[in-house]
């Protein structure tokens, strides 16, 4: 008898662990199911109308590219249908994105390595390096290259001016801070400055403010923005003015040369707007790409991403240089073969400037 | 819908403070232990943390997560309290569209090419901090637990799509039941839902960027407001099995699930399954 109950109540634990486990393989499936089931319409004409209605929810810039986005959509829906094929759904797609016109709208057919990555600035899904070489830098030009942080070297150049090379603005601004004012403590006798983001993909905006208030004297308006705010195309929430202003424990206020080029974008430009407000500084090189806007990411039932520019940035006379870049003071640009053979001309040009003294 | 978060804060976290304690003081005496007694357990598990948030993608996201938790519980026959702190990690990934990459190419300088390949997924880490006051009542055989508690939750998702809720400091009551077995033994279950939540998630946009402020200061200022039932419904139900063992061990074994809707700014649908076996050191004793 007492054998017999000790069987029963192993079996009782038996089934209750069973049934405690078999519960919640059934809670954690039903899970996925309840949240899934509106992937199940993954066709063409679905992932064609939710990234139409994405940008439509989301995108900043219709207004200022001059796109008439329900006319795009009665011109480009009649092209999808539920039997094309996803090369076929992409380069729908591609053409309708291209009339945006703009480096933050990027289309990654994910999950299907055959189609390319599409964005204005890419060729076949491959973005082409400017003809800047960091390398080049720190071994011919700078004396005394130093890396305090990831990204940022300094160093010194001919003739004493100072070098500061800003990667991109992304990480902690403390650490940052830090690194800038090993720099600008090393290079405070420097009769001028190269600042040079010309490989500058970006970041976080207000990195890229407080990075340049190490480069002003005075607070000064540099930069509206406004953001989608609502599902109609002209919601948007309350217009920002962007101001930069002196910060950190060390900065540097004389002669600045900013080099530039089209991989200078987003946050790397919005630096540069807040840059060229300053009466010493002097923009080298070639036009920045003409992406500022914060860009989000969204995706479509069929598993691509896209980003959208979900802002309206301008300058704070109201100039929009979105898809349109800011245009160098002095226009100076390297070709690939120079910088193979170990030469950078628009550093020497800025370089030149700077000892030369501000006219 | 949104509102200055912080003065209204303070308000709502005495105010449920207060009802928990006056709660706890109303109780009568009957089966008080004789001694107090306190366990302290870790525990382990396995997370299923299931999000549809709209605002973020249109694409639902799984993933399974390794949890832990620590925790302290008091009781002494009349009330129990209890104090605990949750964590879990792992990735998530689009439902139905696991191992999903992204590549990027670059020319380089010298004419080269450049190809990285990233998958499309997100790390994931949930933390939870939570304070519980309960009532028991005894009825029959069965004790019933009346209180409620008050909460943190934070979500901190990292890739190229961030679904989730990012942090909710909330409001709840709950409700369980008890039931003791032969040889030291129990199971339990208990049901809470929020009345009361500040909520913390990307605003429309899904930026953060403002001026002079870091991404968490923007997500605070931008994303943040009160959420009451009109716009947040949650539910959670715990269930656990408890076994006394030796002079001081306990073995719980926790299975939880979670359902959370929030509107703002669109929808956000979140379910968490949560399996848990904890090991407590048990002080003190039964009467």
């Amino acid at each position: 008898m007492s054998h017999w109950r000790t069987s029963h109540w192993r079996v009782r634990r038996w089934v209750r662990a069973l049934a405690l486990g078999l519960t919640a393989a059934l809670i954690t499936s039903l899970s996925g199911c309840v949240l899934e089931r509106r992937e199940r319409s993954a066709t063409p004409t679905h992932a064609f109308e939710q990234l139409w209605e994405d940008y439509r929810a989301y995108y900043g810039l219709f207004e200022v590219k001059g796109v008439d986005w329900d006319a795009l959509h009665a011109e480009y829906a009649p092209r999808v249908n539920d039997q094309m094929s996803d090369a076929e759904l992409y380069e729908v797609l591609v053409d309708m994105l291209t009339h945006l016109d703009d480096p933050h709208v990027t289309l990654y057919p994910a999950g299907n390595p055959e189609l390319p990555t599409f964005s204005i600035d890419l060729v076949d899904g491959v973005f082409v390096e400017p003809p800047f070489d960091e390398a080049l830098v720190e071994e011919r030009y700078l004396h005394d290259a130093a890396t305090p942080h990831p990204q940022l070297t300094y160093g010194h150049l001919a003739g004493g001016v100072g070098y500061i090379h800003l990667r991109s603005f992304d990480g902690k601004q403390r650490d940052y801070a830090e690194a800038l004012d090993r720099a600008l403590r090393a290079l405070a006798d420097a009769p001028g400055l190269v600042v040079d983001i010309r490989d500058n993909p970006g970041g976080f905006d207000p990195l890229a403010q407080y990075v340049a208030g190490r480069f002003t004297d005075t607070r000064r308006a540099y930069m509206t923005v406004r953001k989608r705010n609502g599902a109609e195309l002209d919601e948007f929430g309350p217009t920002r003015t962007w101001y930069v202003e002196p910060t950190g424990a060390r900065r540097f206020t004389g002669p600045i040369a900013l080099l530039t080029t089209y991989a200078t974008q987003s946050a790397g430009e919005t630096f540069a707007l807040a840059m060229r407000v300053n009466p010493q500084v002097v923009q080298v090189g070639s036009t920045t790409g003409g992406a500022f806007s914060d860009a989000i990411l969204r995706e479509t039932w069929n598993g691509w991403a896209y980003t959208i520019s979900v802002g309206d940035y301008r300058a704070p006379d109201g100039t929009s240089f979105e898809g349109v870049g800011l245009a160098p003071d002095v226009w100076v640009e390297n070709t690939y073969d120079e910088v193979r053979a170990g030469r950078d001309a628009v550093l020497e040009a800025a370089t030149e400037w700077l000892l030369a003294g501000p006219p | 819908m949104l509102t200055p978060p912080c003065p209204r804060l303070g308000g709502l976290l005495r105010l449920g403070g207060a009802c928990l304690l006056s709660l706890a003081a109303a109780l009568p005496r009957g089966t008080a232990l004789a001694q107090t007694e306190h366990r302290v357990g870790l525990g382990v598990g396995y997370s299923h943390h299931a999000v549809m948030d709209t605002a973020a993608t249109s694409l639902a996201y799984d993933g399974h997560l390794a949890a832990t938790s620590l925790t302290y519980q008091g009781e002494n026959g009349r009330v129990v309290w209890t104090a605990r702190l949750g964590a879990a990690f792992g990735h998530m990934q689009a439902t139905g569209h696991a191992g999903r990459t992204i590549r990027f190419v670059s020319r380089e300088v010298d004419g080269s090419l450049d190809s990285v390949s990233v998958p499309v997924r997100a790390s994931t880490l949930t933390a939870d901090a939570r304070v519980r006051v309960e009532r028991m009542l005894p009825v029959g055989r069965v004790v019933l637990l009346a209180g409620g508690d008050v909460g943190f939750g934070l979500t901190n998702v990292q890739g190229f799509a961030a679904p989730g809720l990012m942090q909710m400091l909330s409001l709840a009551p709950s409700l369980g039941a008890r039931v003791p077995l032969p040889n030291r033994q129990l199971v339990q279950v208990s049901a809470r839902t929020v009345l009361a939540a500040w909520v913390s998630r990307m605003p429309y946009d899904q930026t953060v960027s403002l001026p002079g402020q870091t991404p968490y200061q923007g997500l605070v200022a931008r994303g943040s407001g009160w959420r009451s039932l009109g716009h947040l419904q949650t539910l959670s139900i715990d269930a656990a099995y408890q076994r006394d063992f030796g002079a001081r061990g306990t073995l719980r074994v926790n299975l939880a699930l979670g359902y959370l809707h929030d509107d703002w700014p669109r929808s956000l649908r979140v379910i968490d399954t949560t399996a848990e076996v904890s090991l407590a050191l048990r002080i003190g004793g039964r009467s």
